[in-house]
C-alpha cells in the first residue's frame, strides 16, 4: 500500500482559497491540530461543513476570518454556552453567510 | 453517496426554500401526484477527520456513532489526523468505526491533536483552556490576540508546550 503518512504542514495544503471543507466533530475529536495549521496557512473564502453540527472545530477558522459560508445544524458551545464565540460575533456583524441544515 | 441529489421529507411548508438555491420542490418521478423537497449534493472537496488510529497507508478506526464514513466518502480529498499511527489497521478491529485508505488522501500522526477538545479514553477536553478561548473569541481584538499567542508563527509543538502538554516523539516521514 501507498504511503499517505505526512507532516501537517503538507497535509494542510489540500485546503485551499474558497475549499469546501467538511468535518463530523465537535468537543469530542475537533481536527483542531490541523485546523490551526490550516490558520497557519491562511486560506480564505472557506465553505465549511458541519456533519452533524458542531463547537470548537466549526467555530476557530471563523474566528481566524477564514470562513465565508458556514453550512451546518446544532451549532453550540455547550456546556460551556449557547452559542459559539466567533460565529455569533461574525453572524451579528454580516461577515458570514449561514444555511441551517436542521 | 455520490447521488446528484436527495428527496429531504419535513421541510415543505417552511421558509427555507425562499432563501435557498441548494433546496427545491420537485415532482416524485414514480407519482406524479406527490411533491418533495429536493436537496442538491454537498460535494465537499476536503473532509478533516480525526482518527483514534491510523496505519501509513491511512487505514483508519474512529468513534462509533460519529458520520466519520459519510464525510469521507462525500468528499473529494480526506485528511485524517490519528492520535496514534500503528502497524496495520483492518476492518476486523474492535476499536471503532473503519475508514479504508482508499477513501483517504494524507495521514498525519497527530498525537493530542484534538486539543482542546478531547478524544473519550485518551483524554479529557481542556476546560479551563476552552474557556480561555471563549474569553478570547468575544471580540475580534481577543481572538487575534489568541492566535498570535497560541497559533501564528508556531508550530504543533510549540502549541502543546505553551498549552502544558508534555514532549513527545513526533513521527518522522520516510
Amino acid at each position: 500500500m501507498r504511503n499517505k503518512l505526512v507532516p501537517l504542514e503538507i497535509a494542510a495544503k489540500l485546503v485551499r482559497d474558497d475549499s469546501k471543507v467538511i468535518m463530523s466533530a465537535g468537543f469530542a475529536f475537533a481536527p483542531m491540530a490541523m485546523l490551526r495549521e490550516i490558520a497557519r496557512r491562511g486560506p480564505k473564502n472557506l465553505h465549511q461543513i458541519g456533519v452533524v453540527g458542531g463547537s470548537i472545530n466549526l467555530d476557530f477558522l471563523i474566528g481566524a476570518g477564514q470562513v465565508s459560508v458556514l453550512e451546518t445544524c446544532g451549532f453550540g458551545f455547550e456546556p460551556f454556552e449557547n452559542e459559539a464565540p466567533n460565529f455569533d460575533r461574525f453572524l451579528k456583524a454580516g461577515r458570514i453567510y449561514s444555511m441551517d441544515n436542521t | 453517496m455520490g447521488v446528484p441529489y436527495v428527496p429531504v421529507r419535513g421541510l415543505a411548508g417552511t421558509d427555507i426554500l425562499a432563501r435557498r438555491t441548494d433546496m427545491l420542490i420537485a415532482h416524485n418521478p414514480f407519482n406524479a401526484d406527490e411533491k418533495d423537497v429536493v436537496a442538491r449534493a454537498i460535494n465537499p472537496d476536503v473532509a478533516i477527520c480525526h482518527a483514534i488510529k491510523a496505519d501509513k497507508s491511512g487505514n483508519s478506526i474512529f468513534r462509533r456513532g460519529g458520520d466519520e464514513l459519510l464525510v469521507a466518502q462525500a468528499s473529494d480529498k480526506v485528511i485524517v489526523t490519528a492520535e496514534e499511527i500503528v502497524g496495520e489497521v483492518t476492518a476486523a478491529d474492535p476499536d471503532g468505526q473503519f475508514i479504508s485508505s482508499l477513501n483517504v488522501t494524507a495521514v498525519v500522526h497527530a498525537p493530542h491533536g484534538a486539543h482542546p477538545a478531547g478524544v473519550p479514553g485518551k483524554y479529557e477536553m481542556d476546560r479551563g483552556h476552552i474557556n480561555e478561548y471563549i474569553e478570547a473569541a468575544r471580540s475580534a481584538e481577543g481572538f487575534r490576540a489568541y492566535l498570535e499567542k497560541y497559533v501564528y508563527d508556531k508550530t504543533e509543538a510549540d502549541y502543546q508546550s505553551l498549552v502544558g502538554i508534555p514532549a513527545q516523539e513526533v513521527a518522522v516521514v520516510a
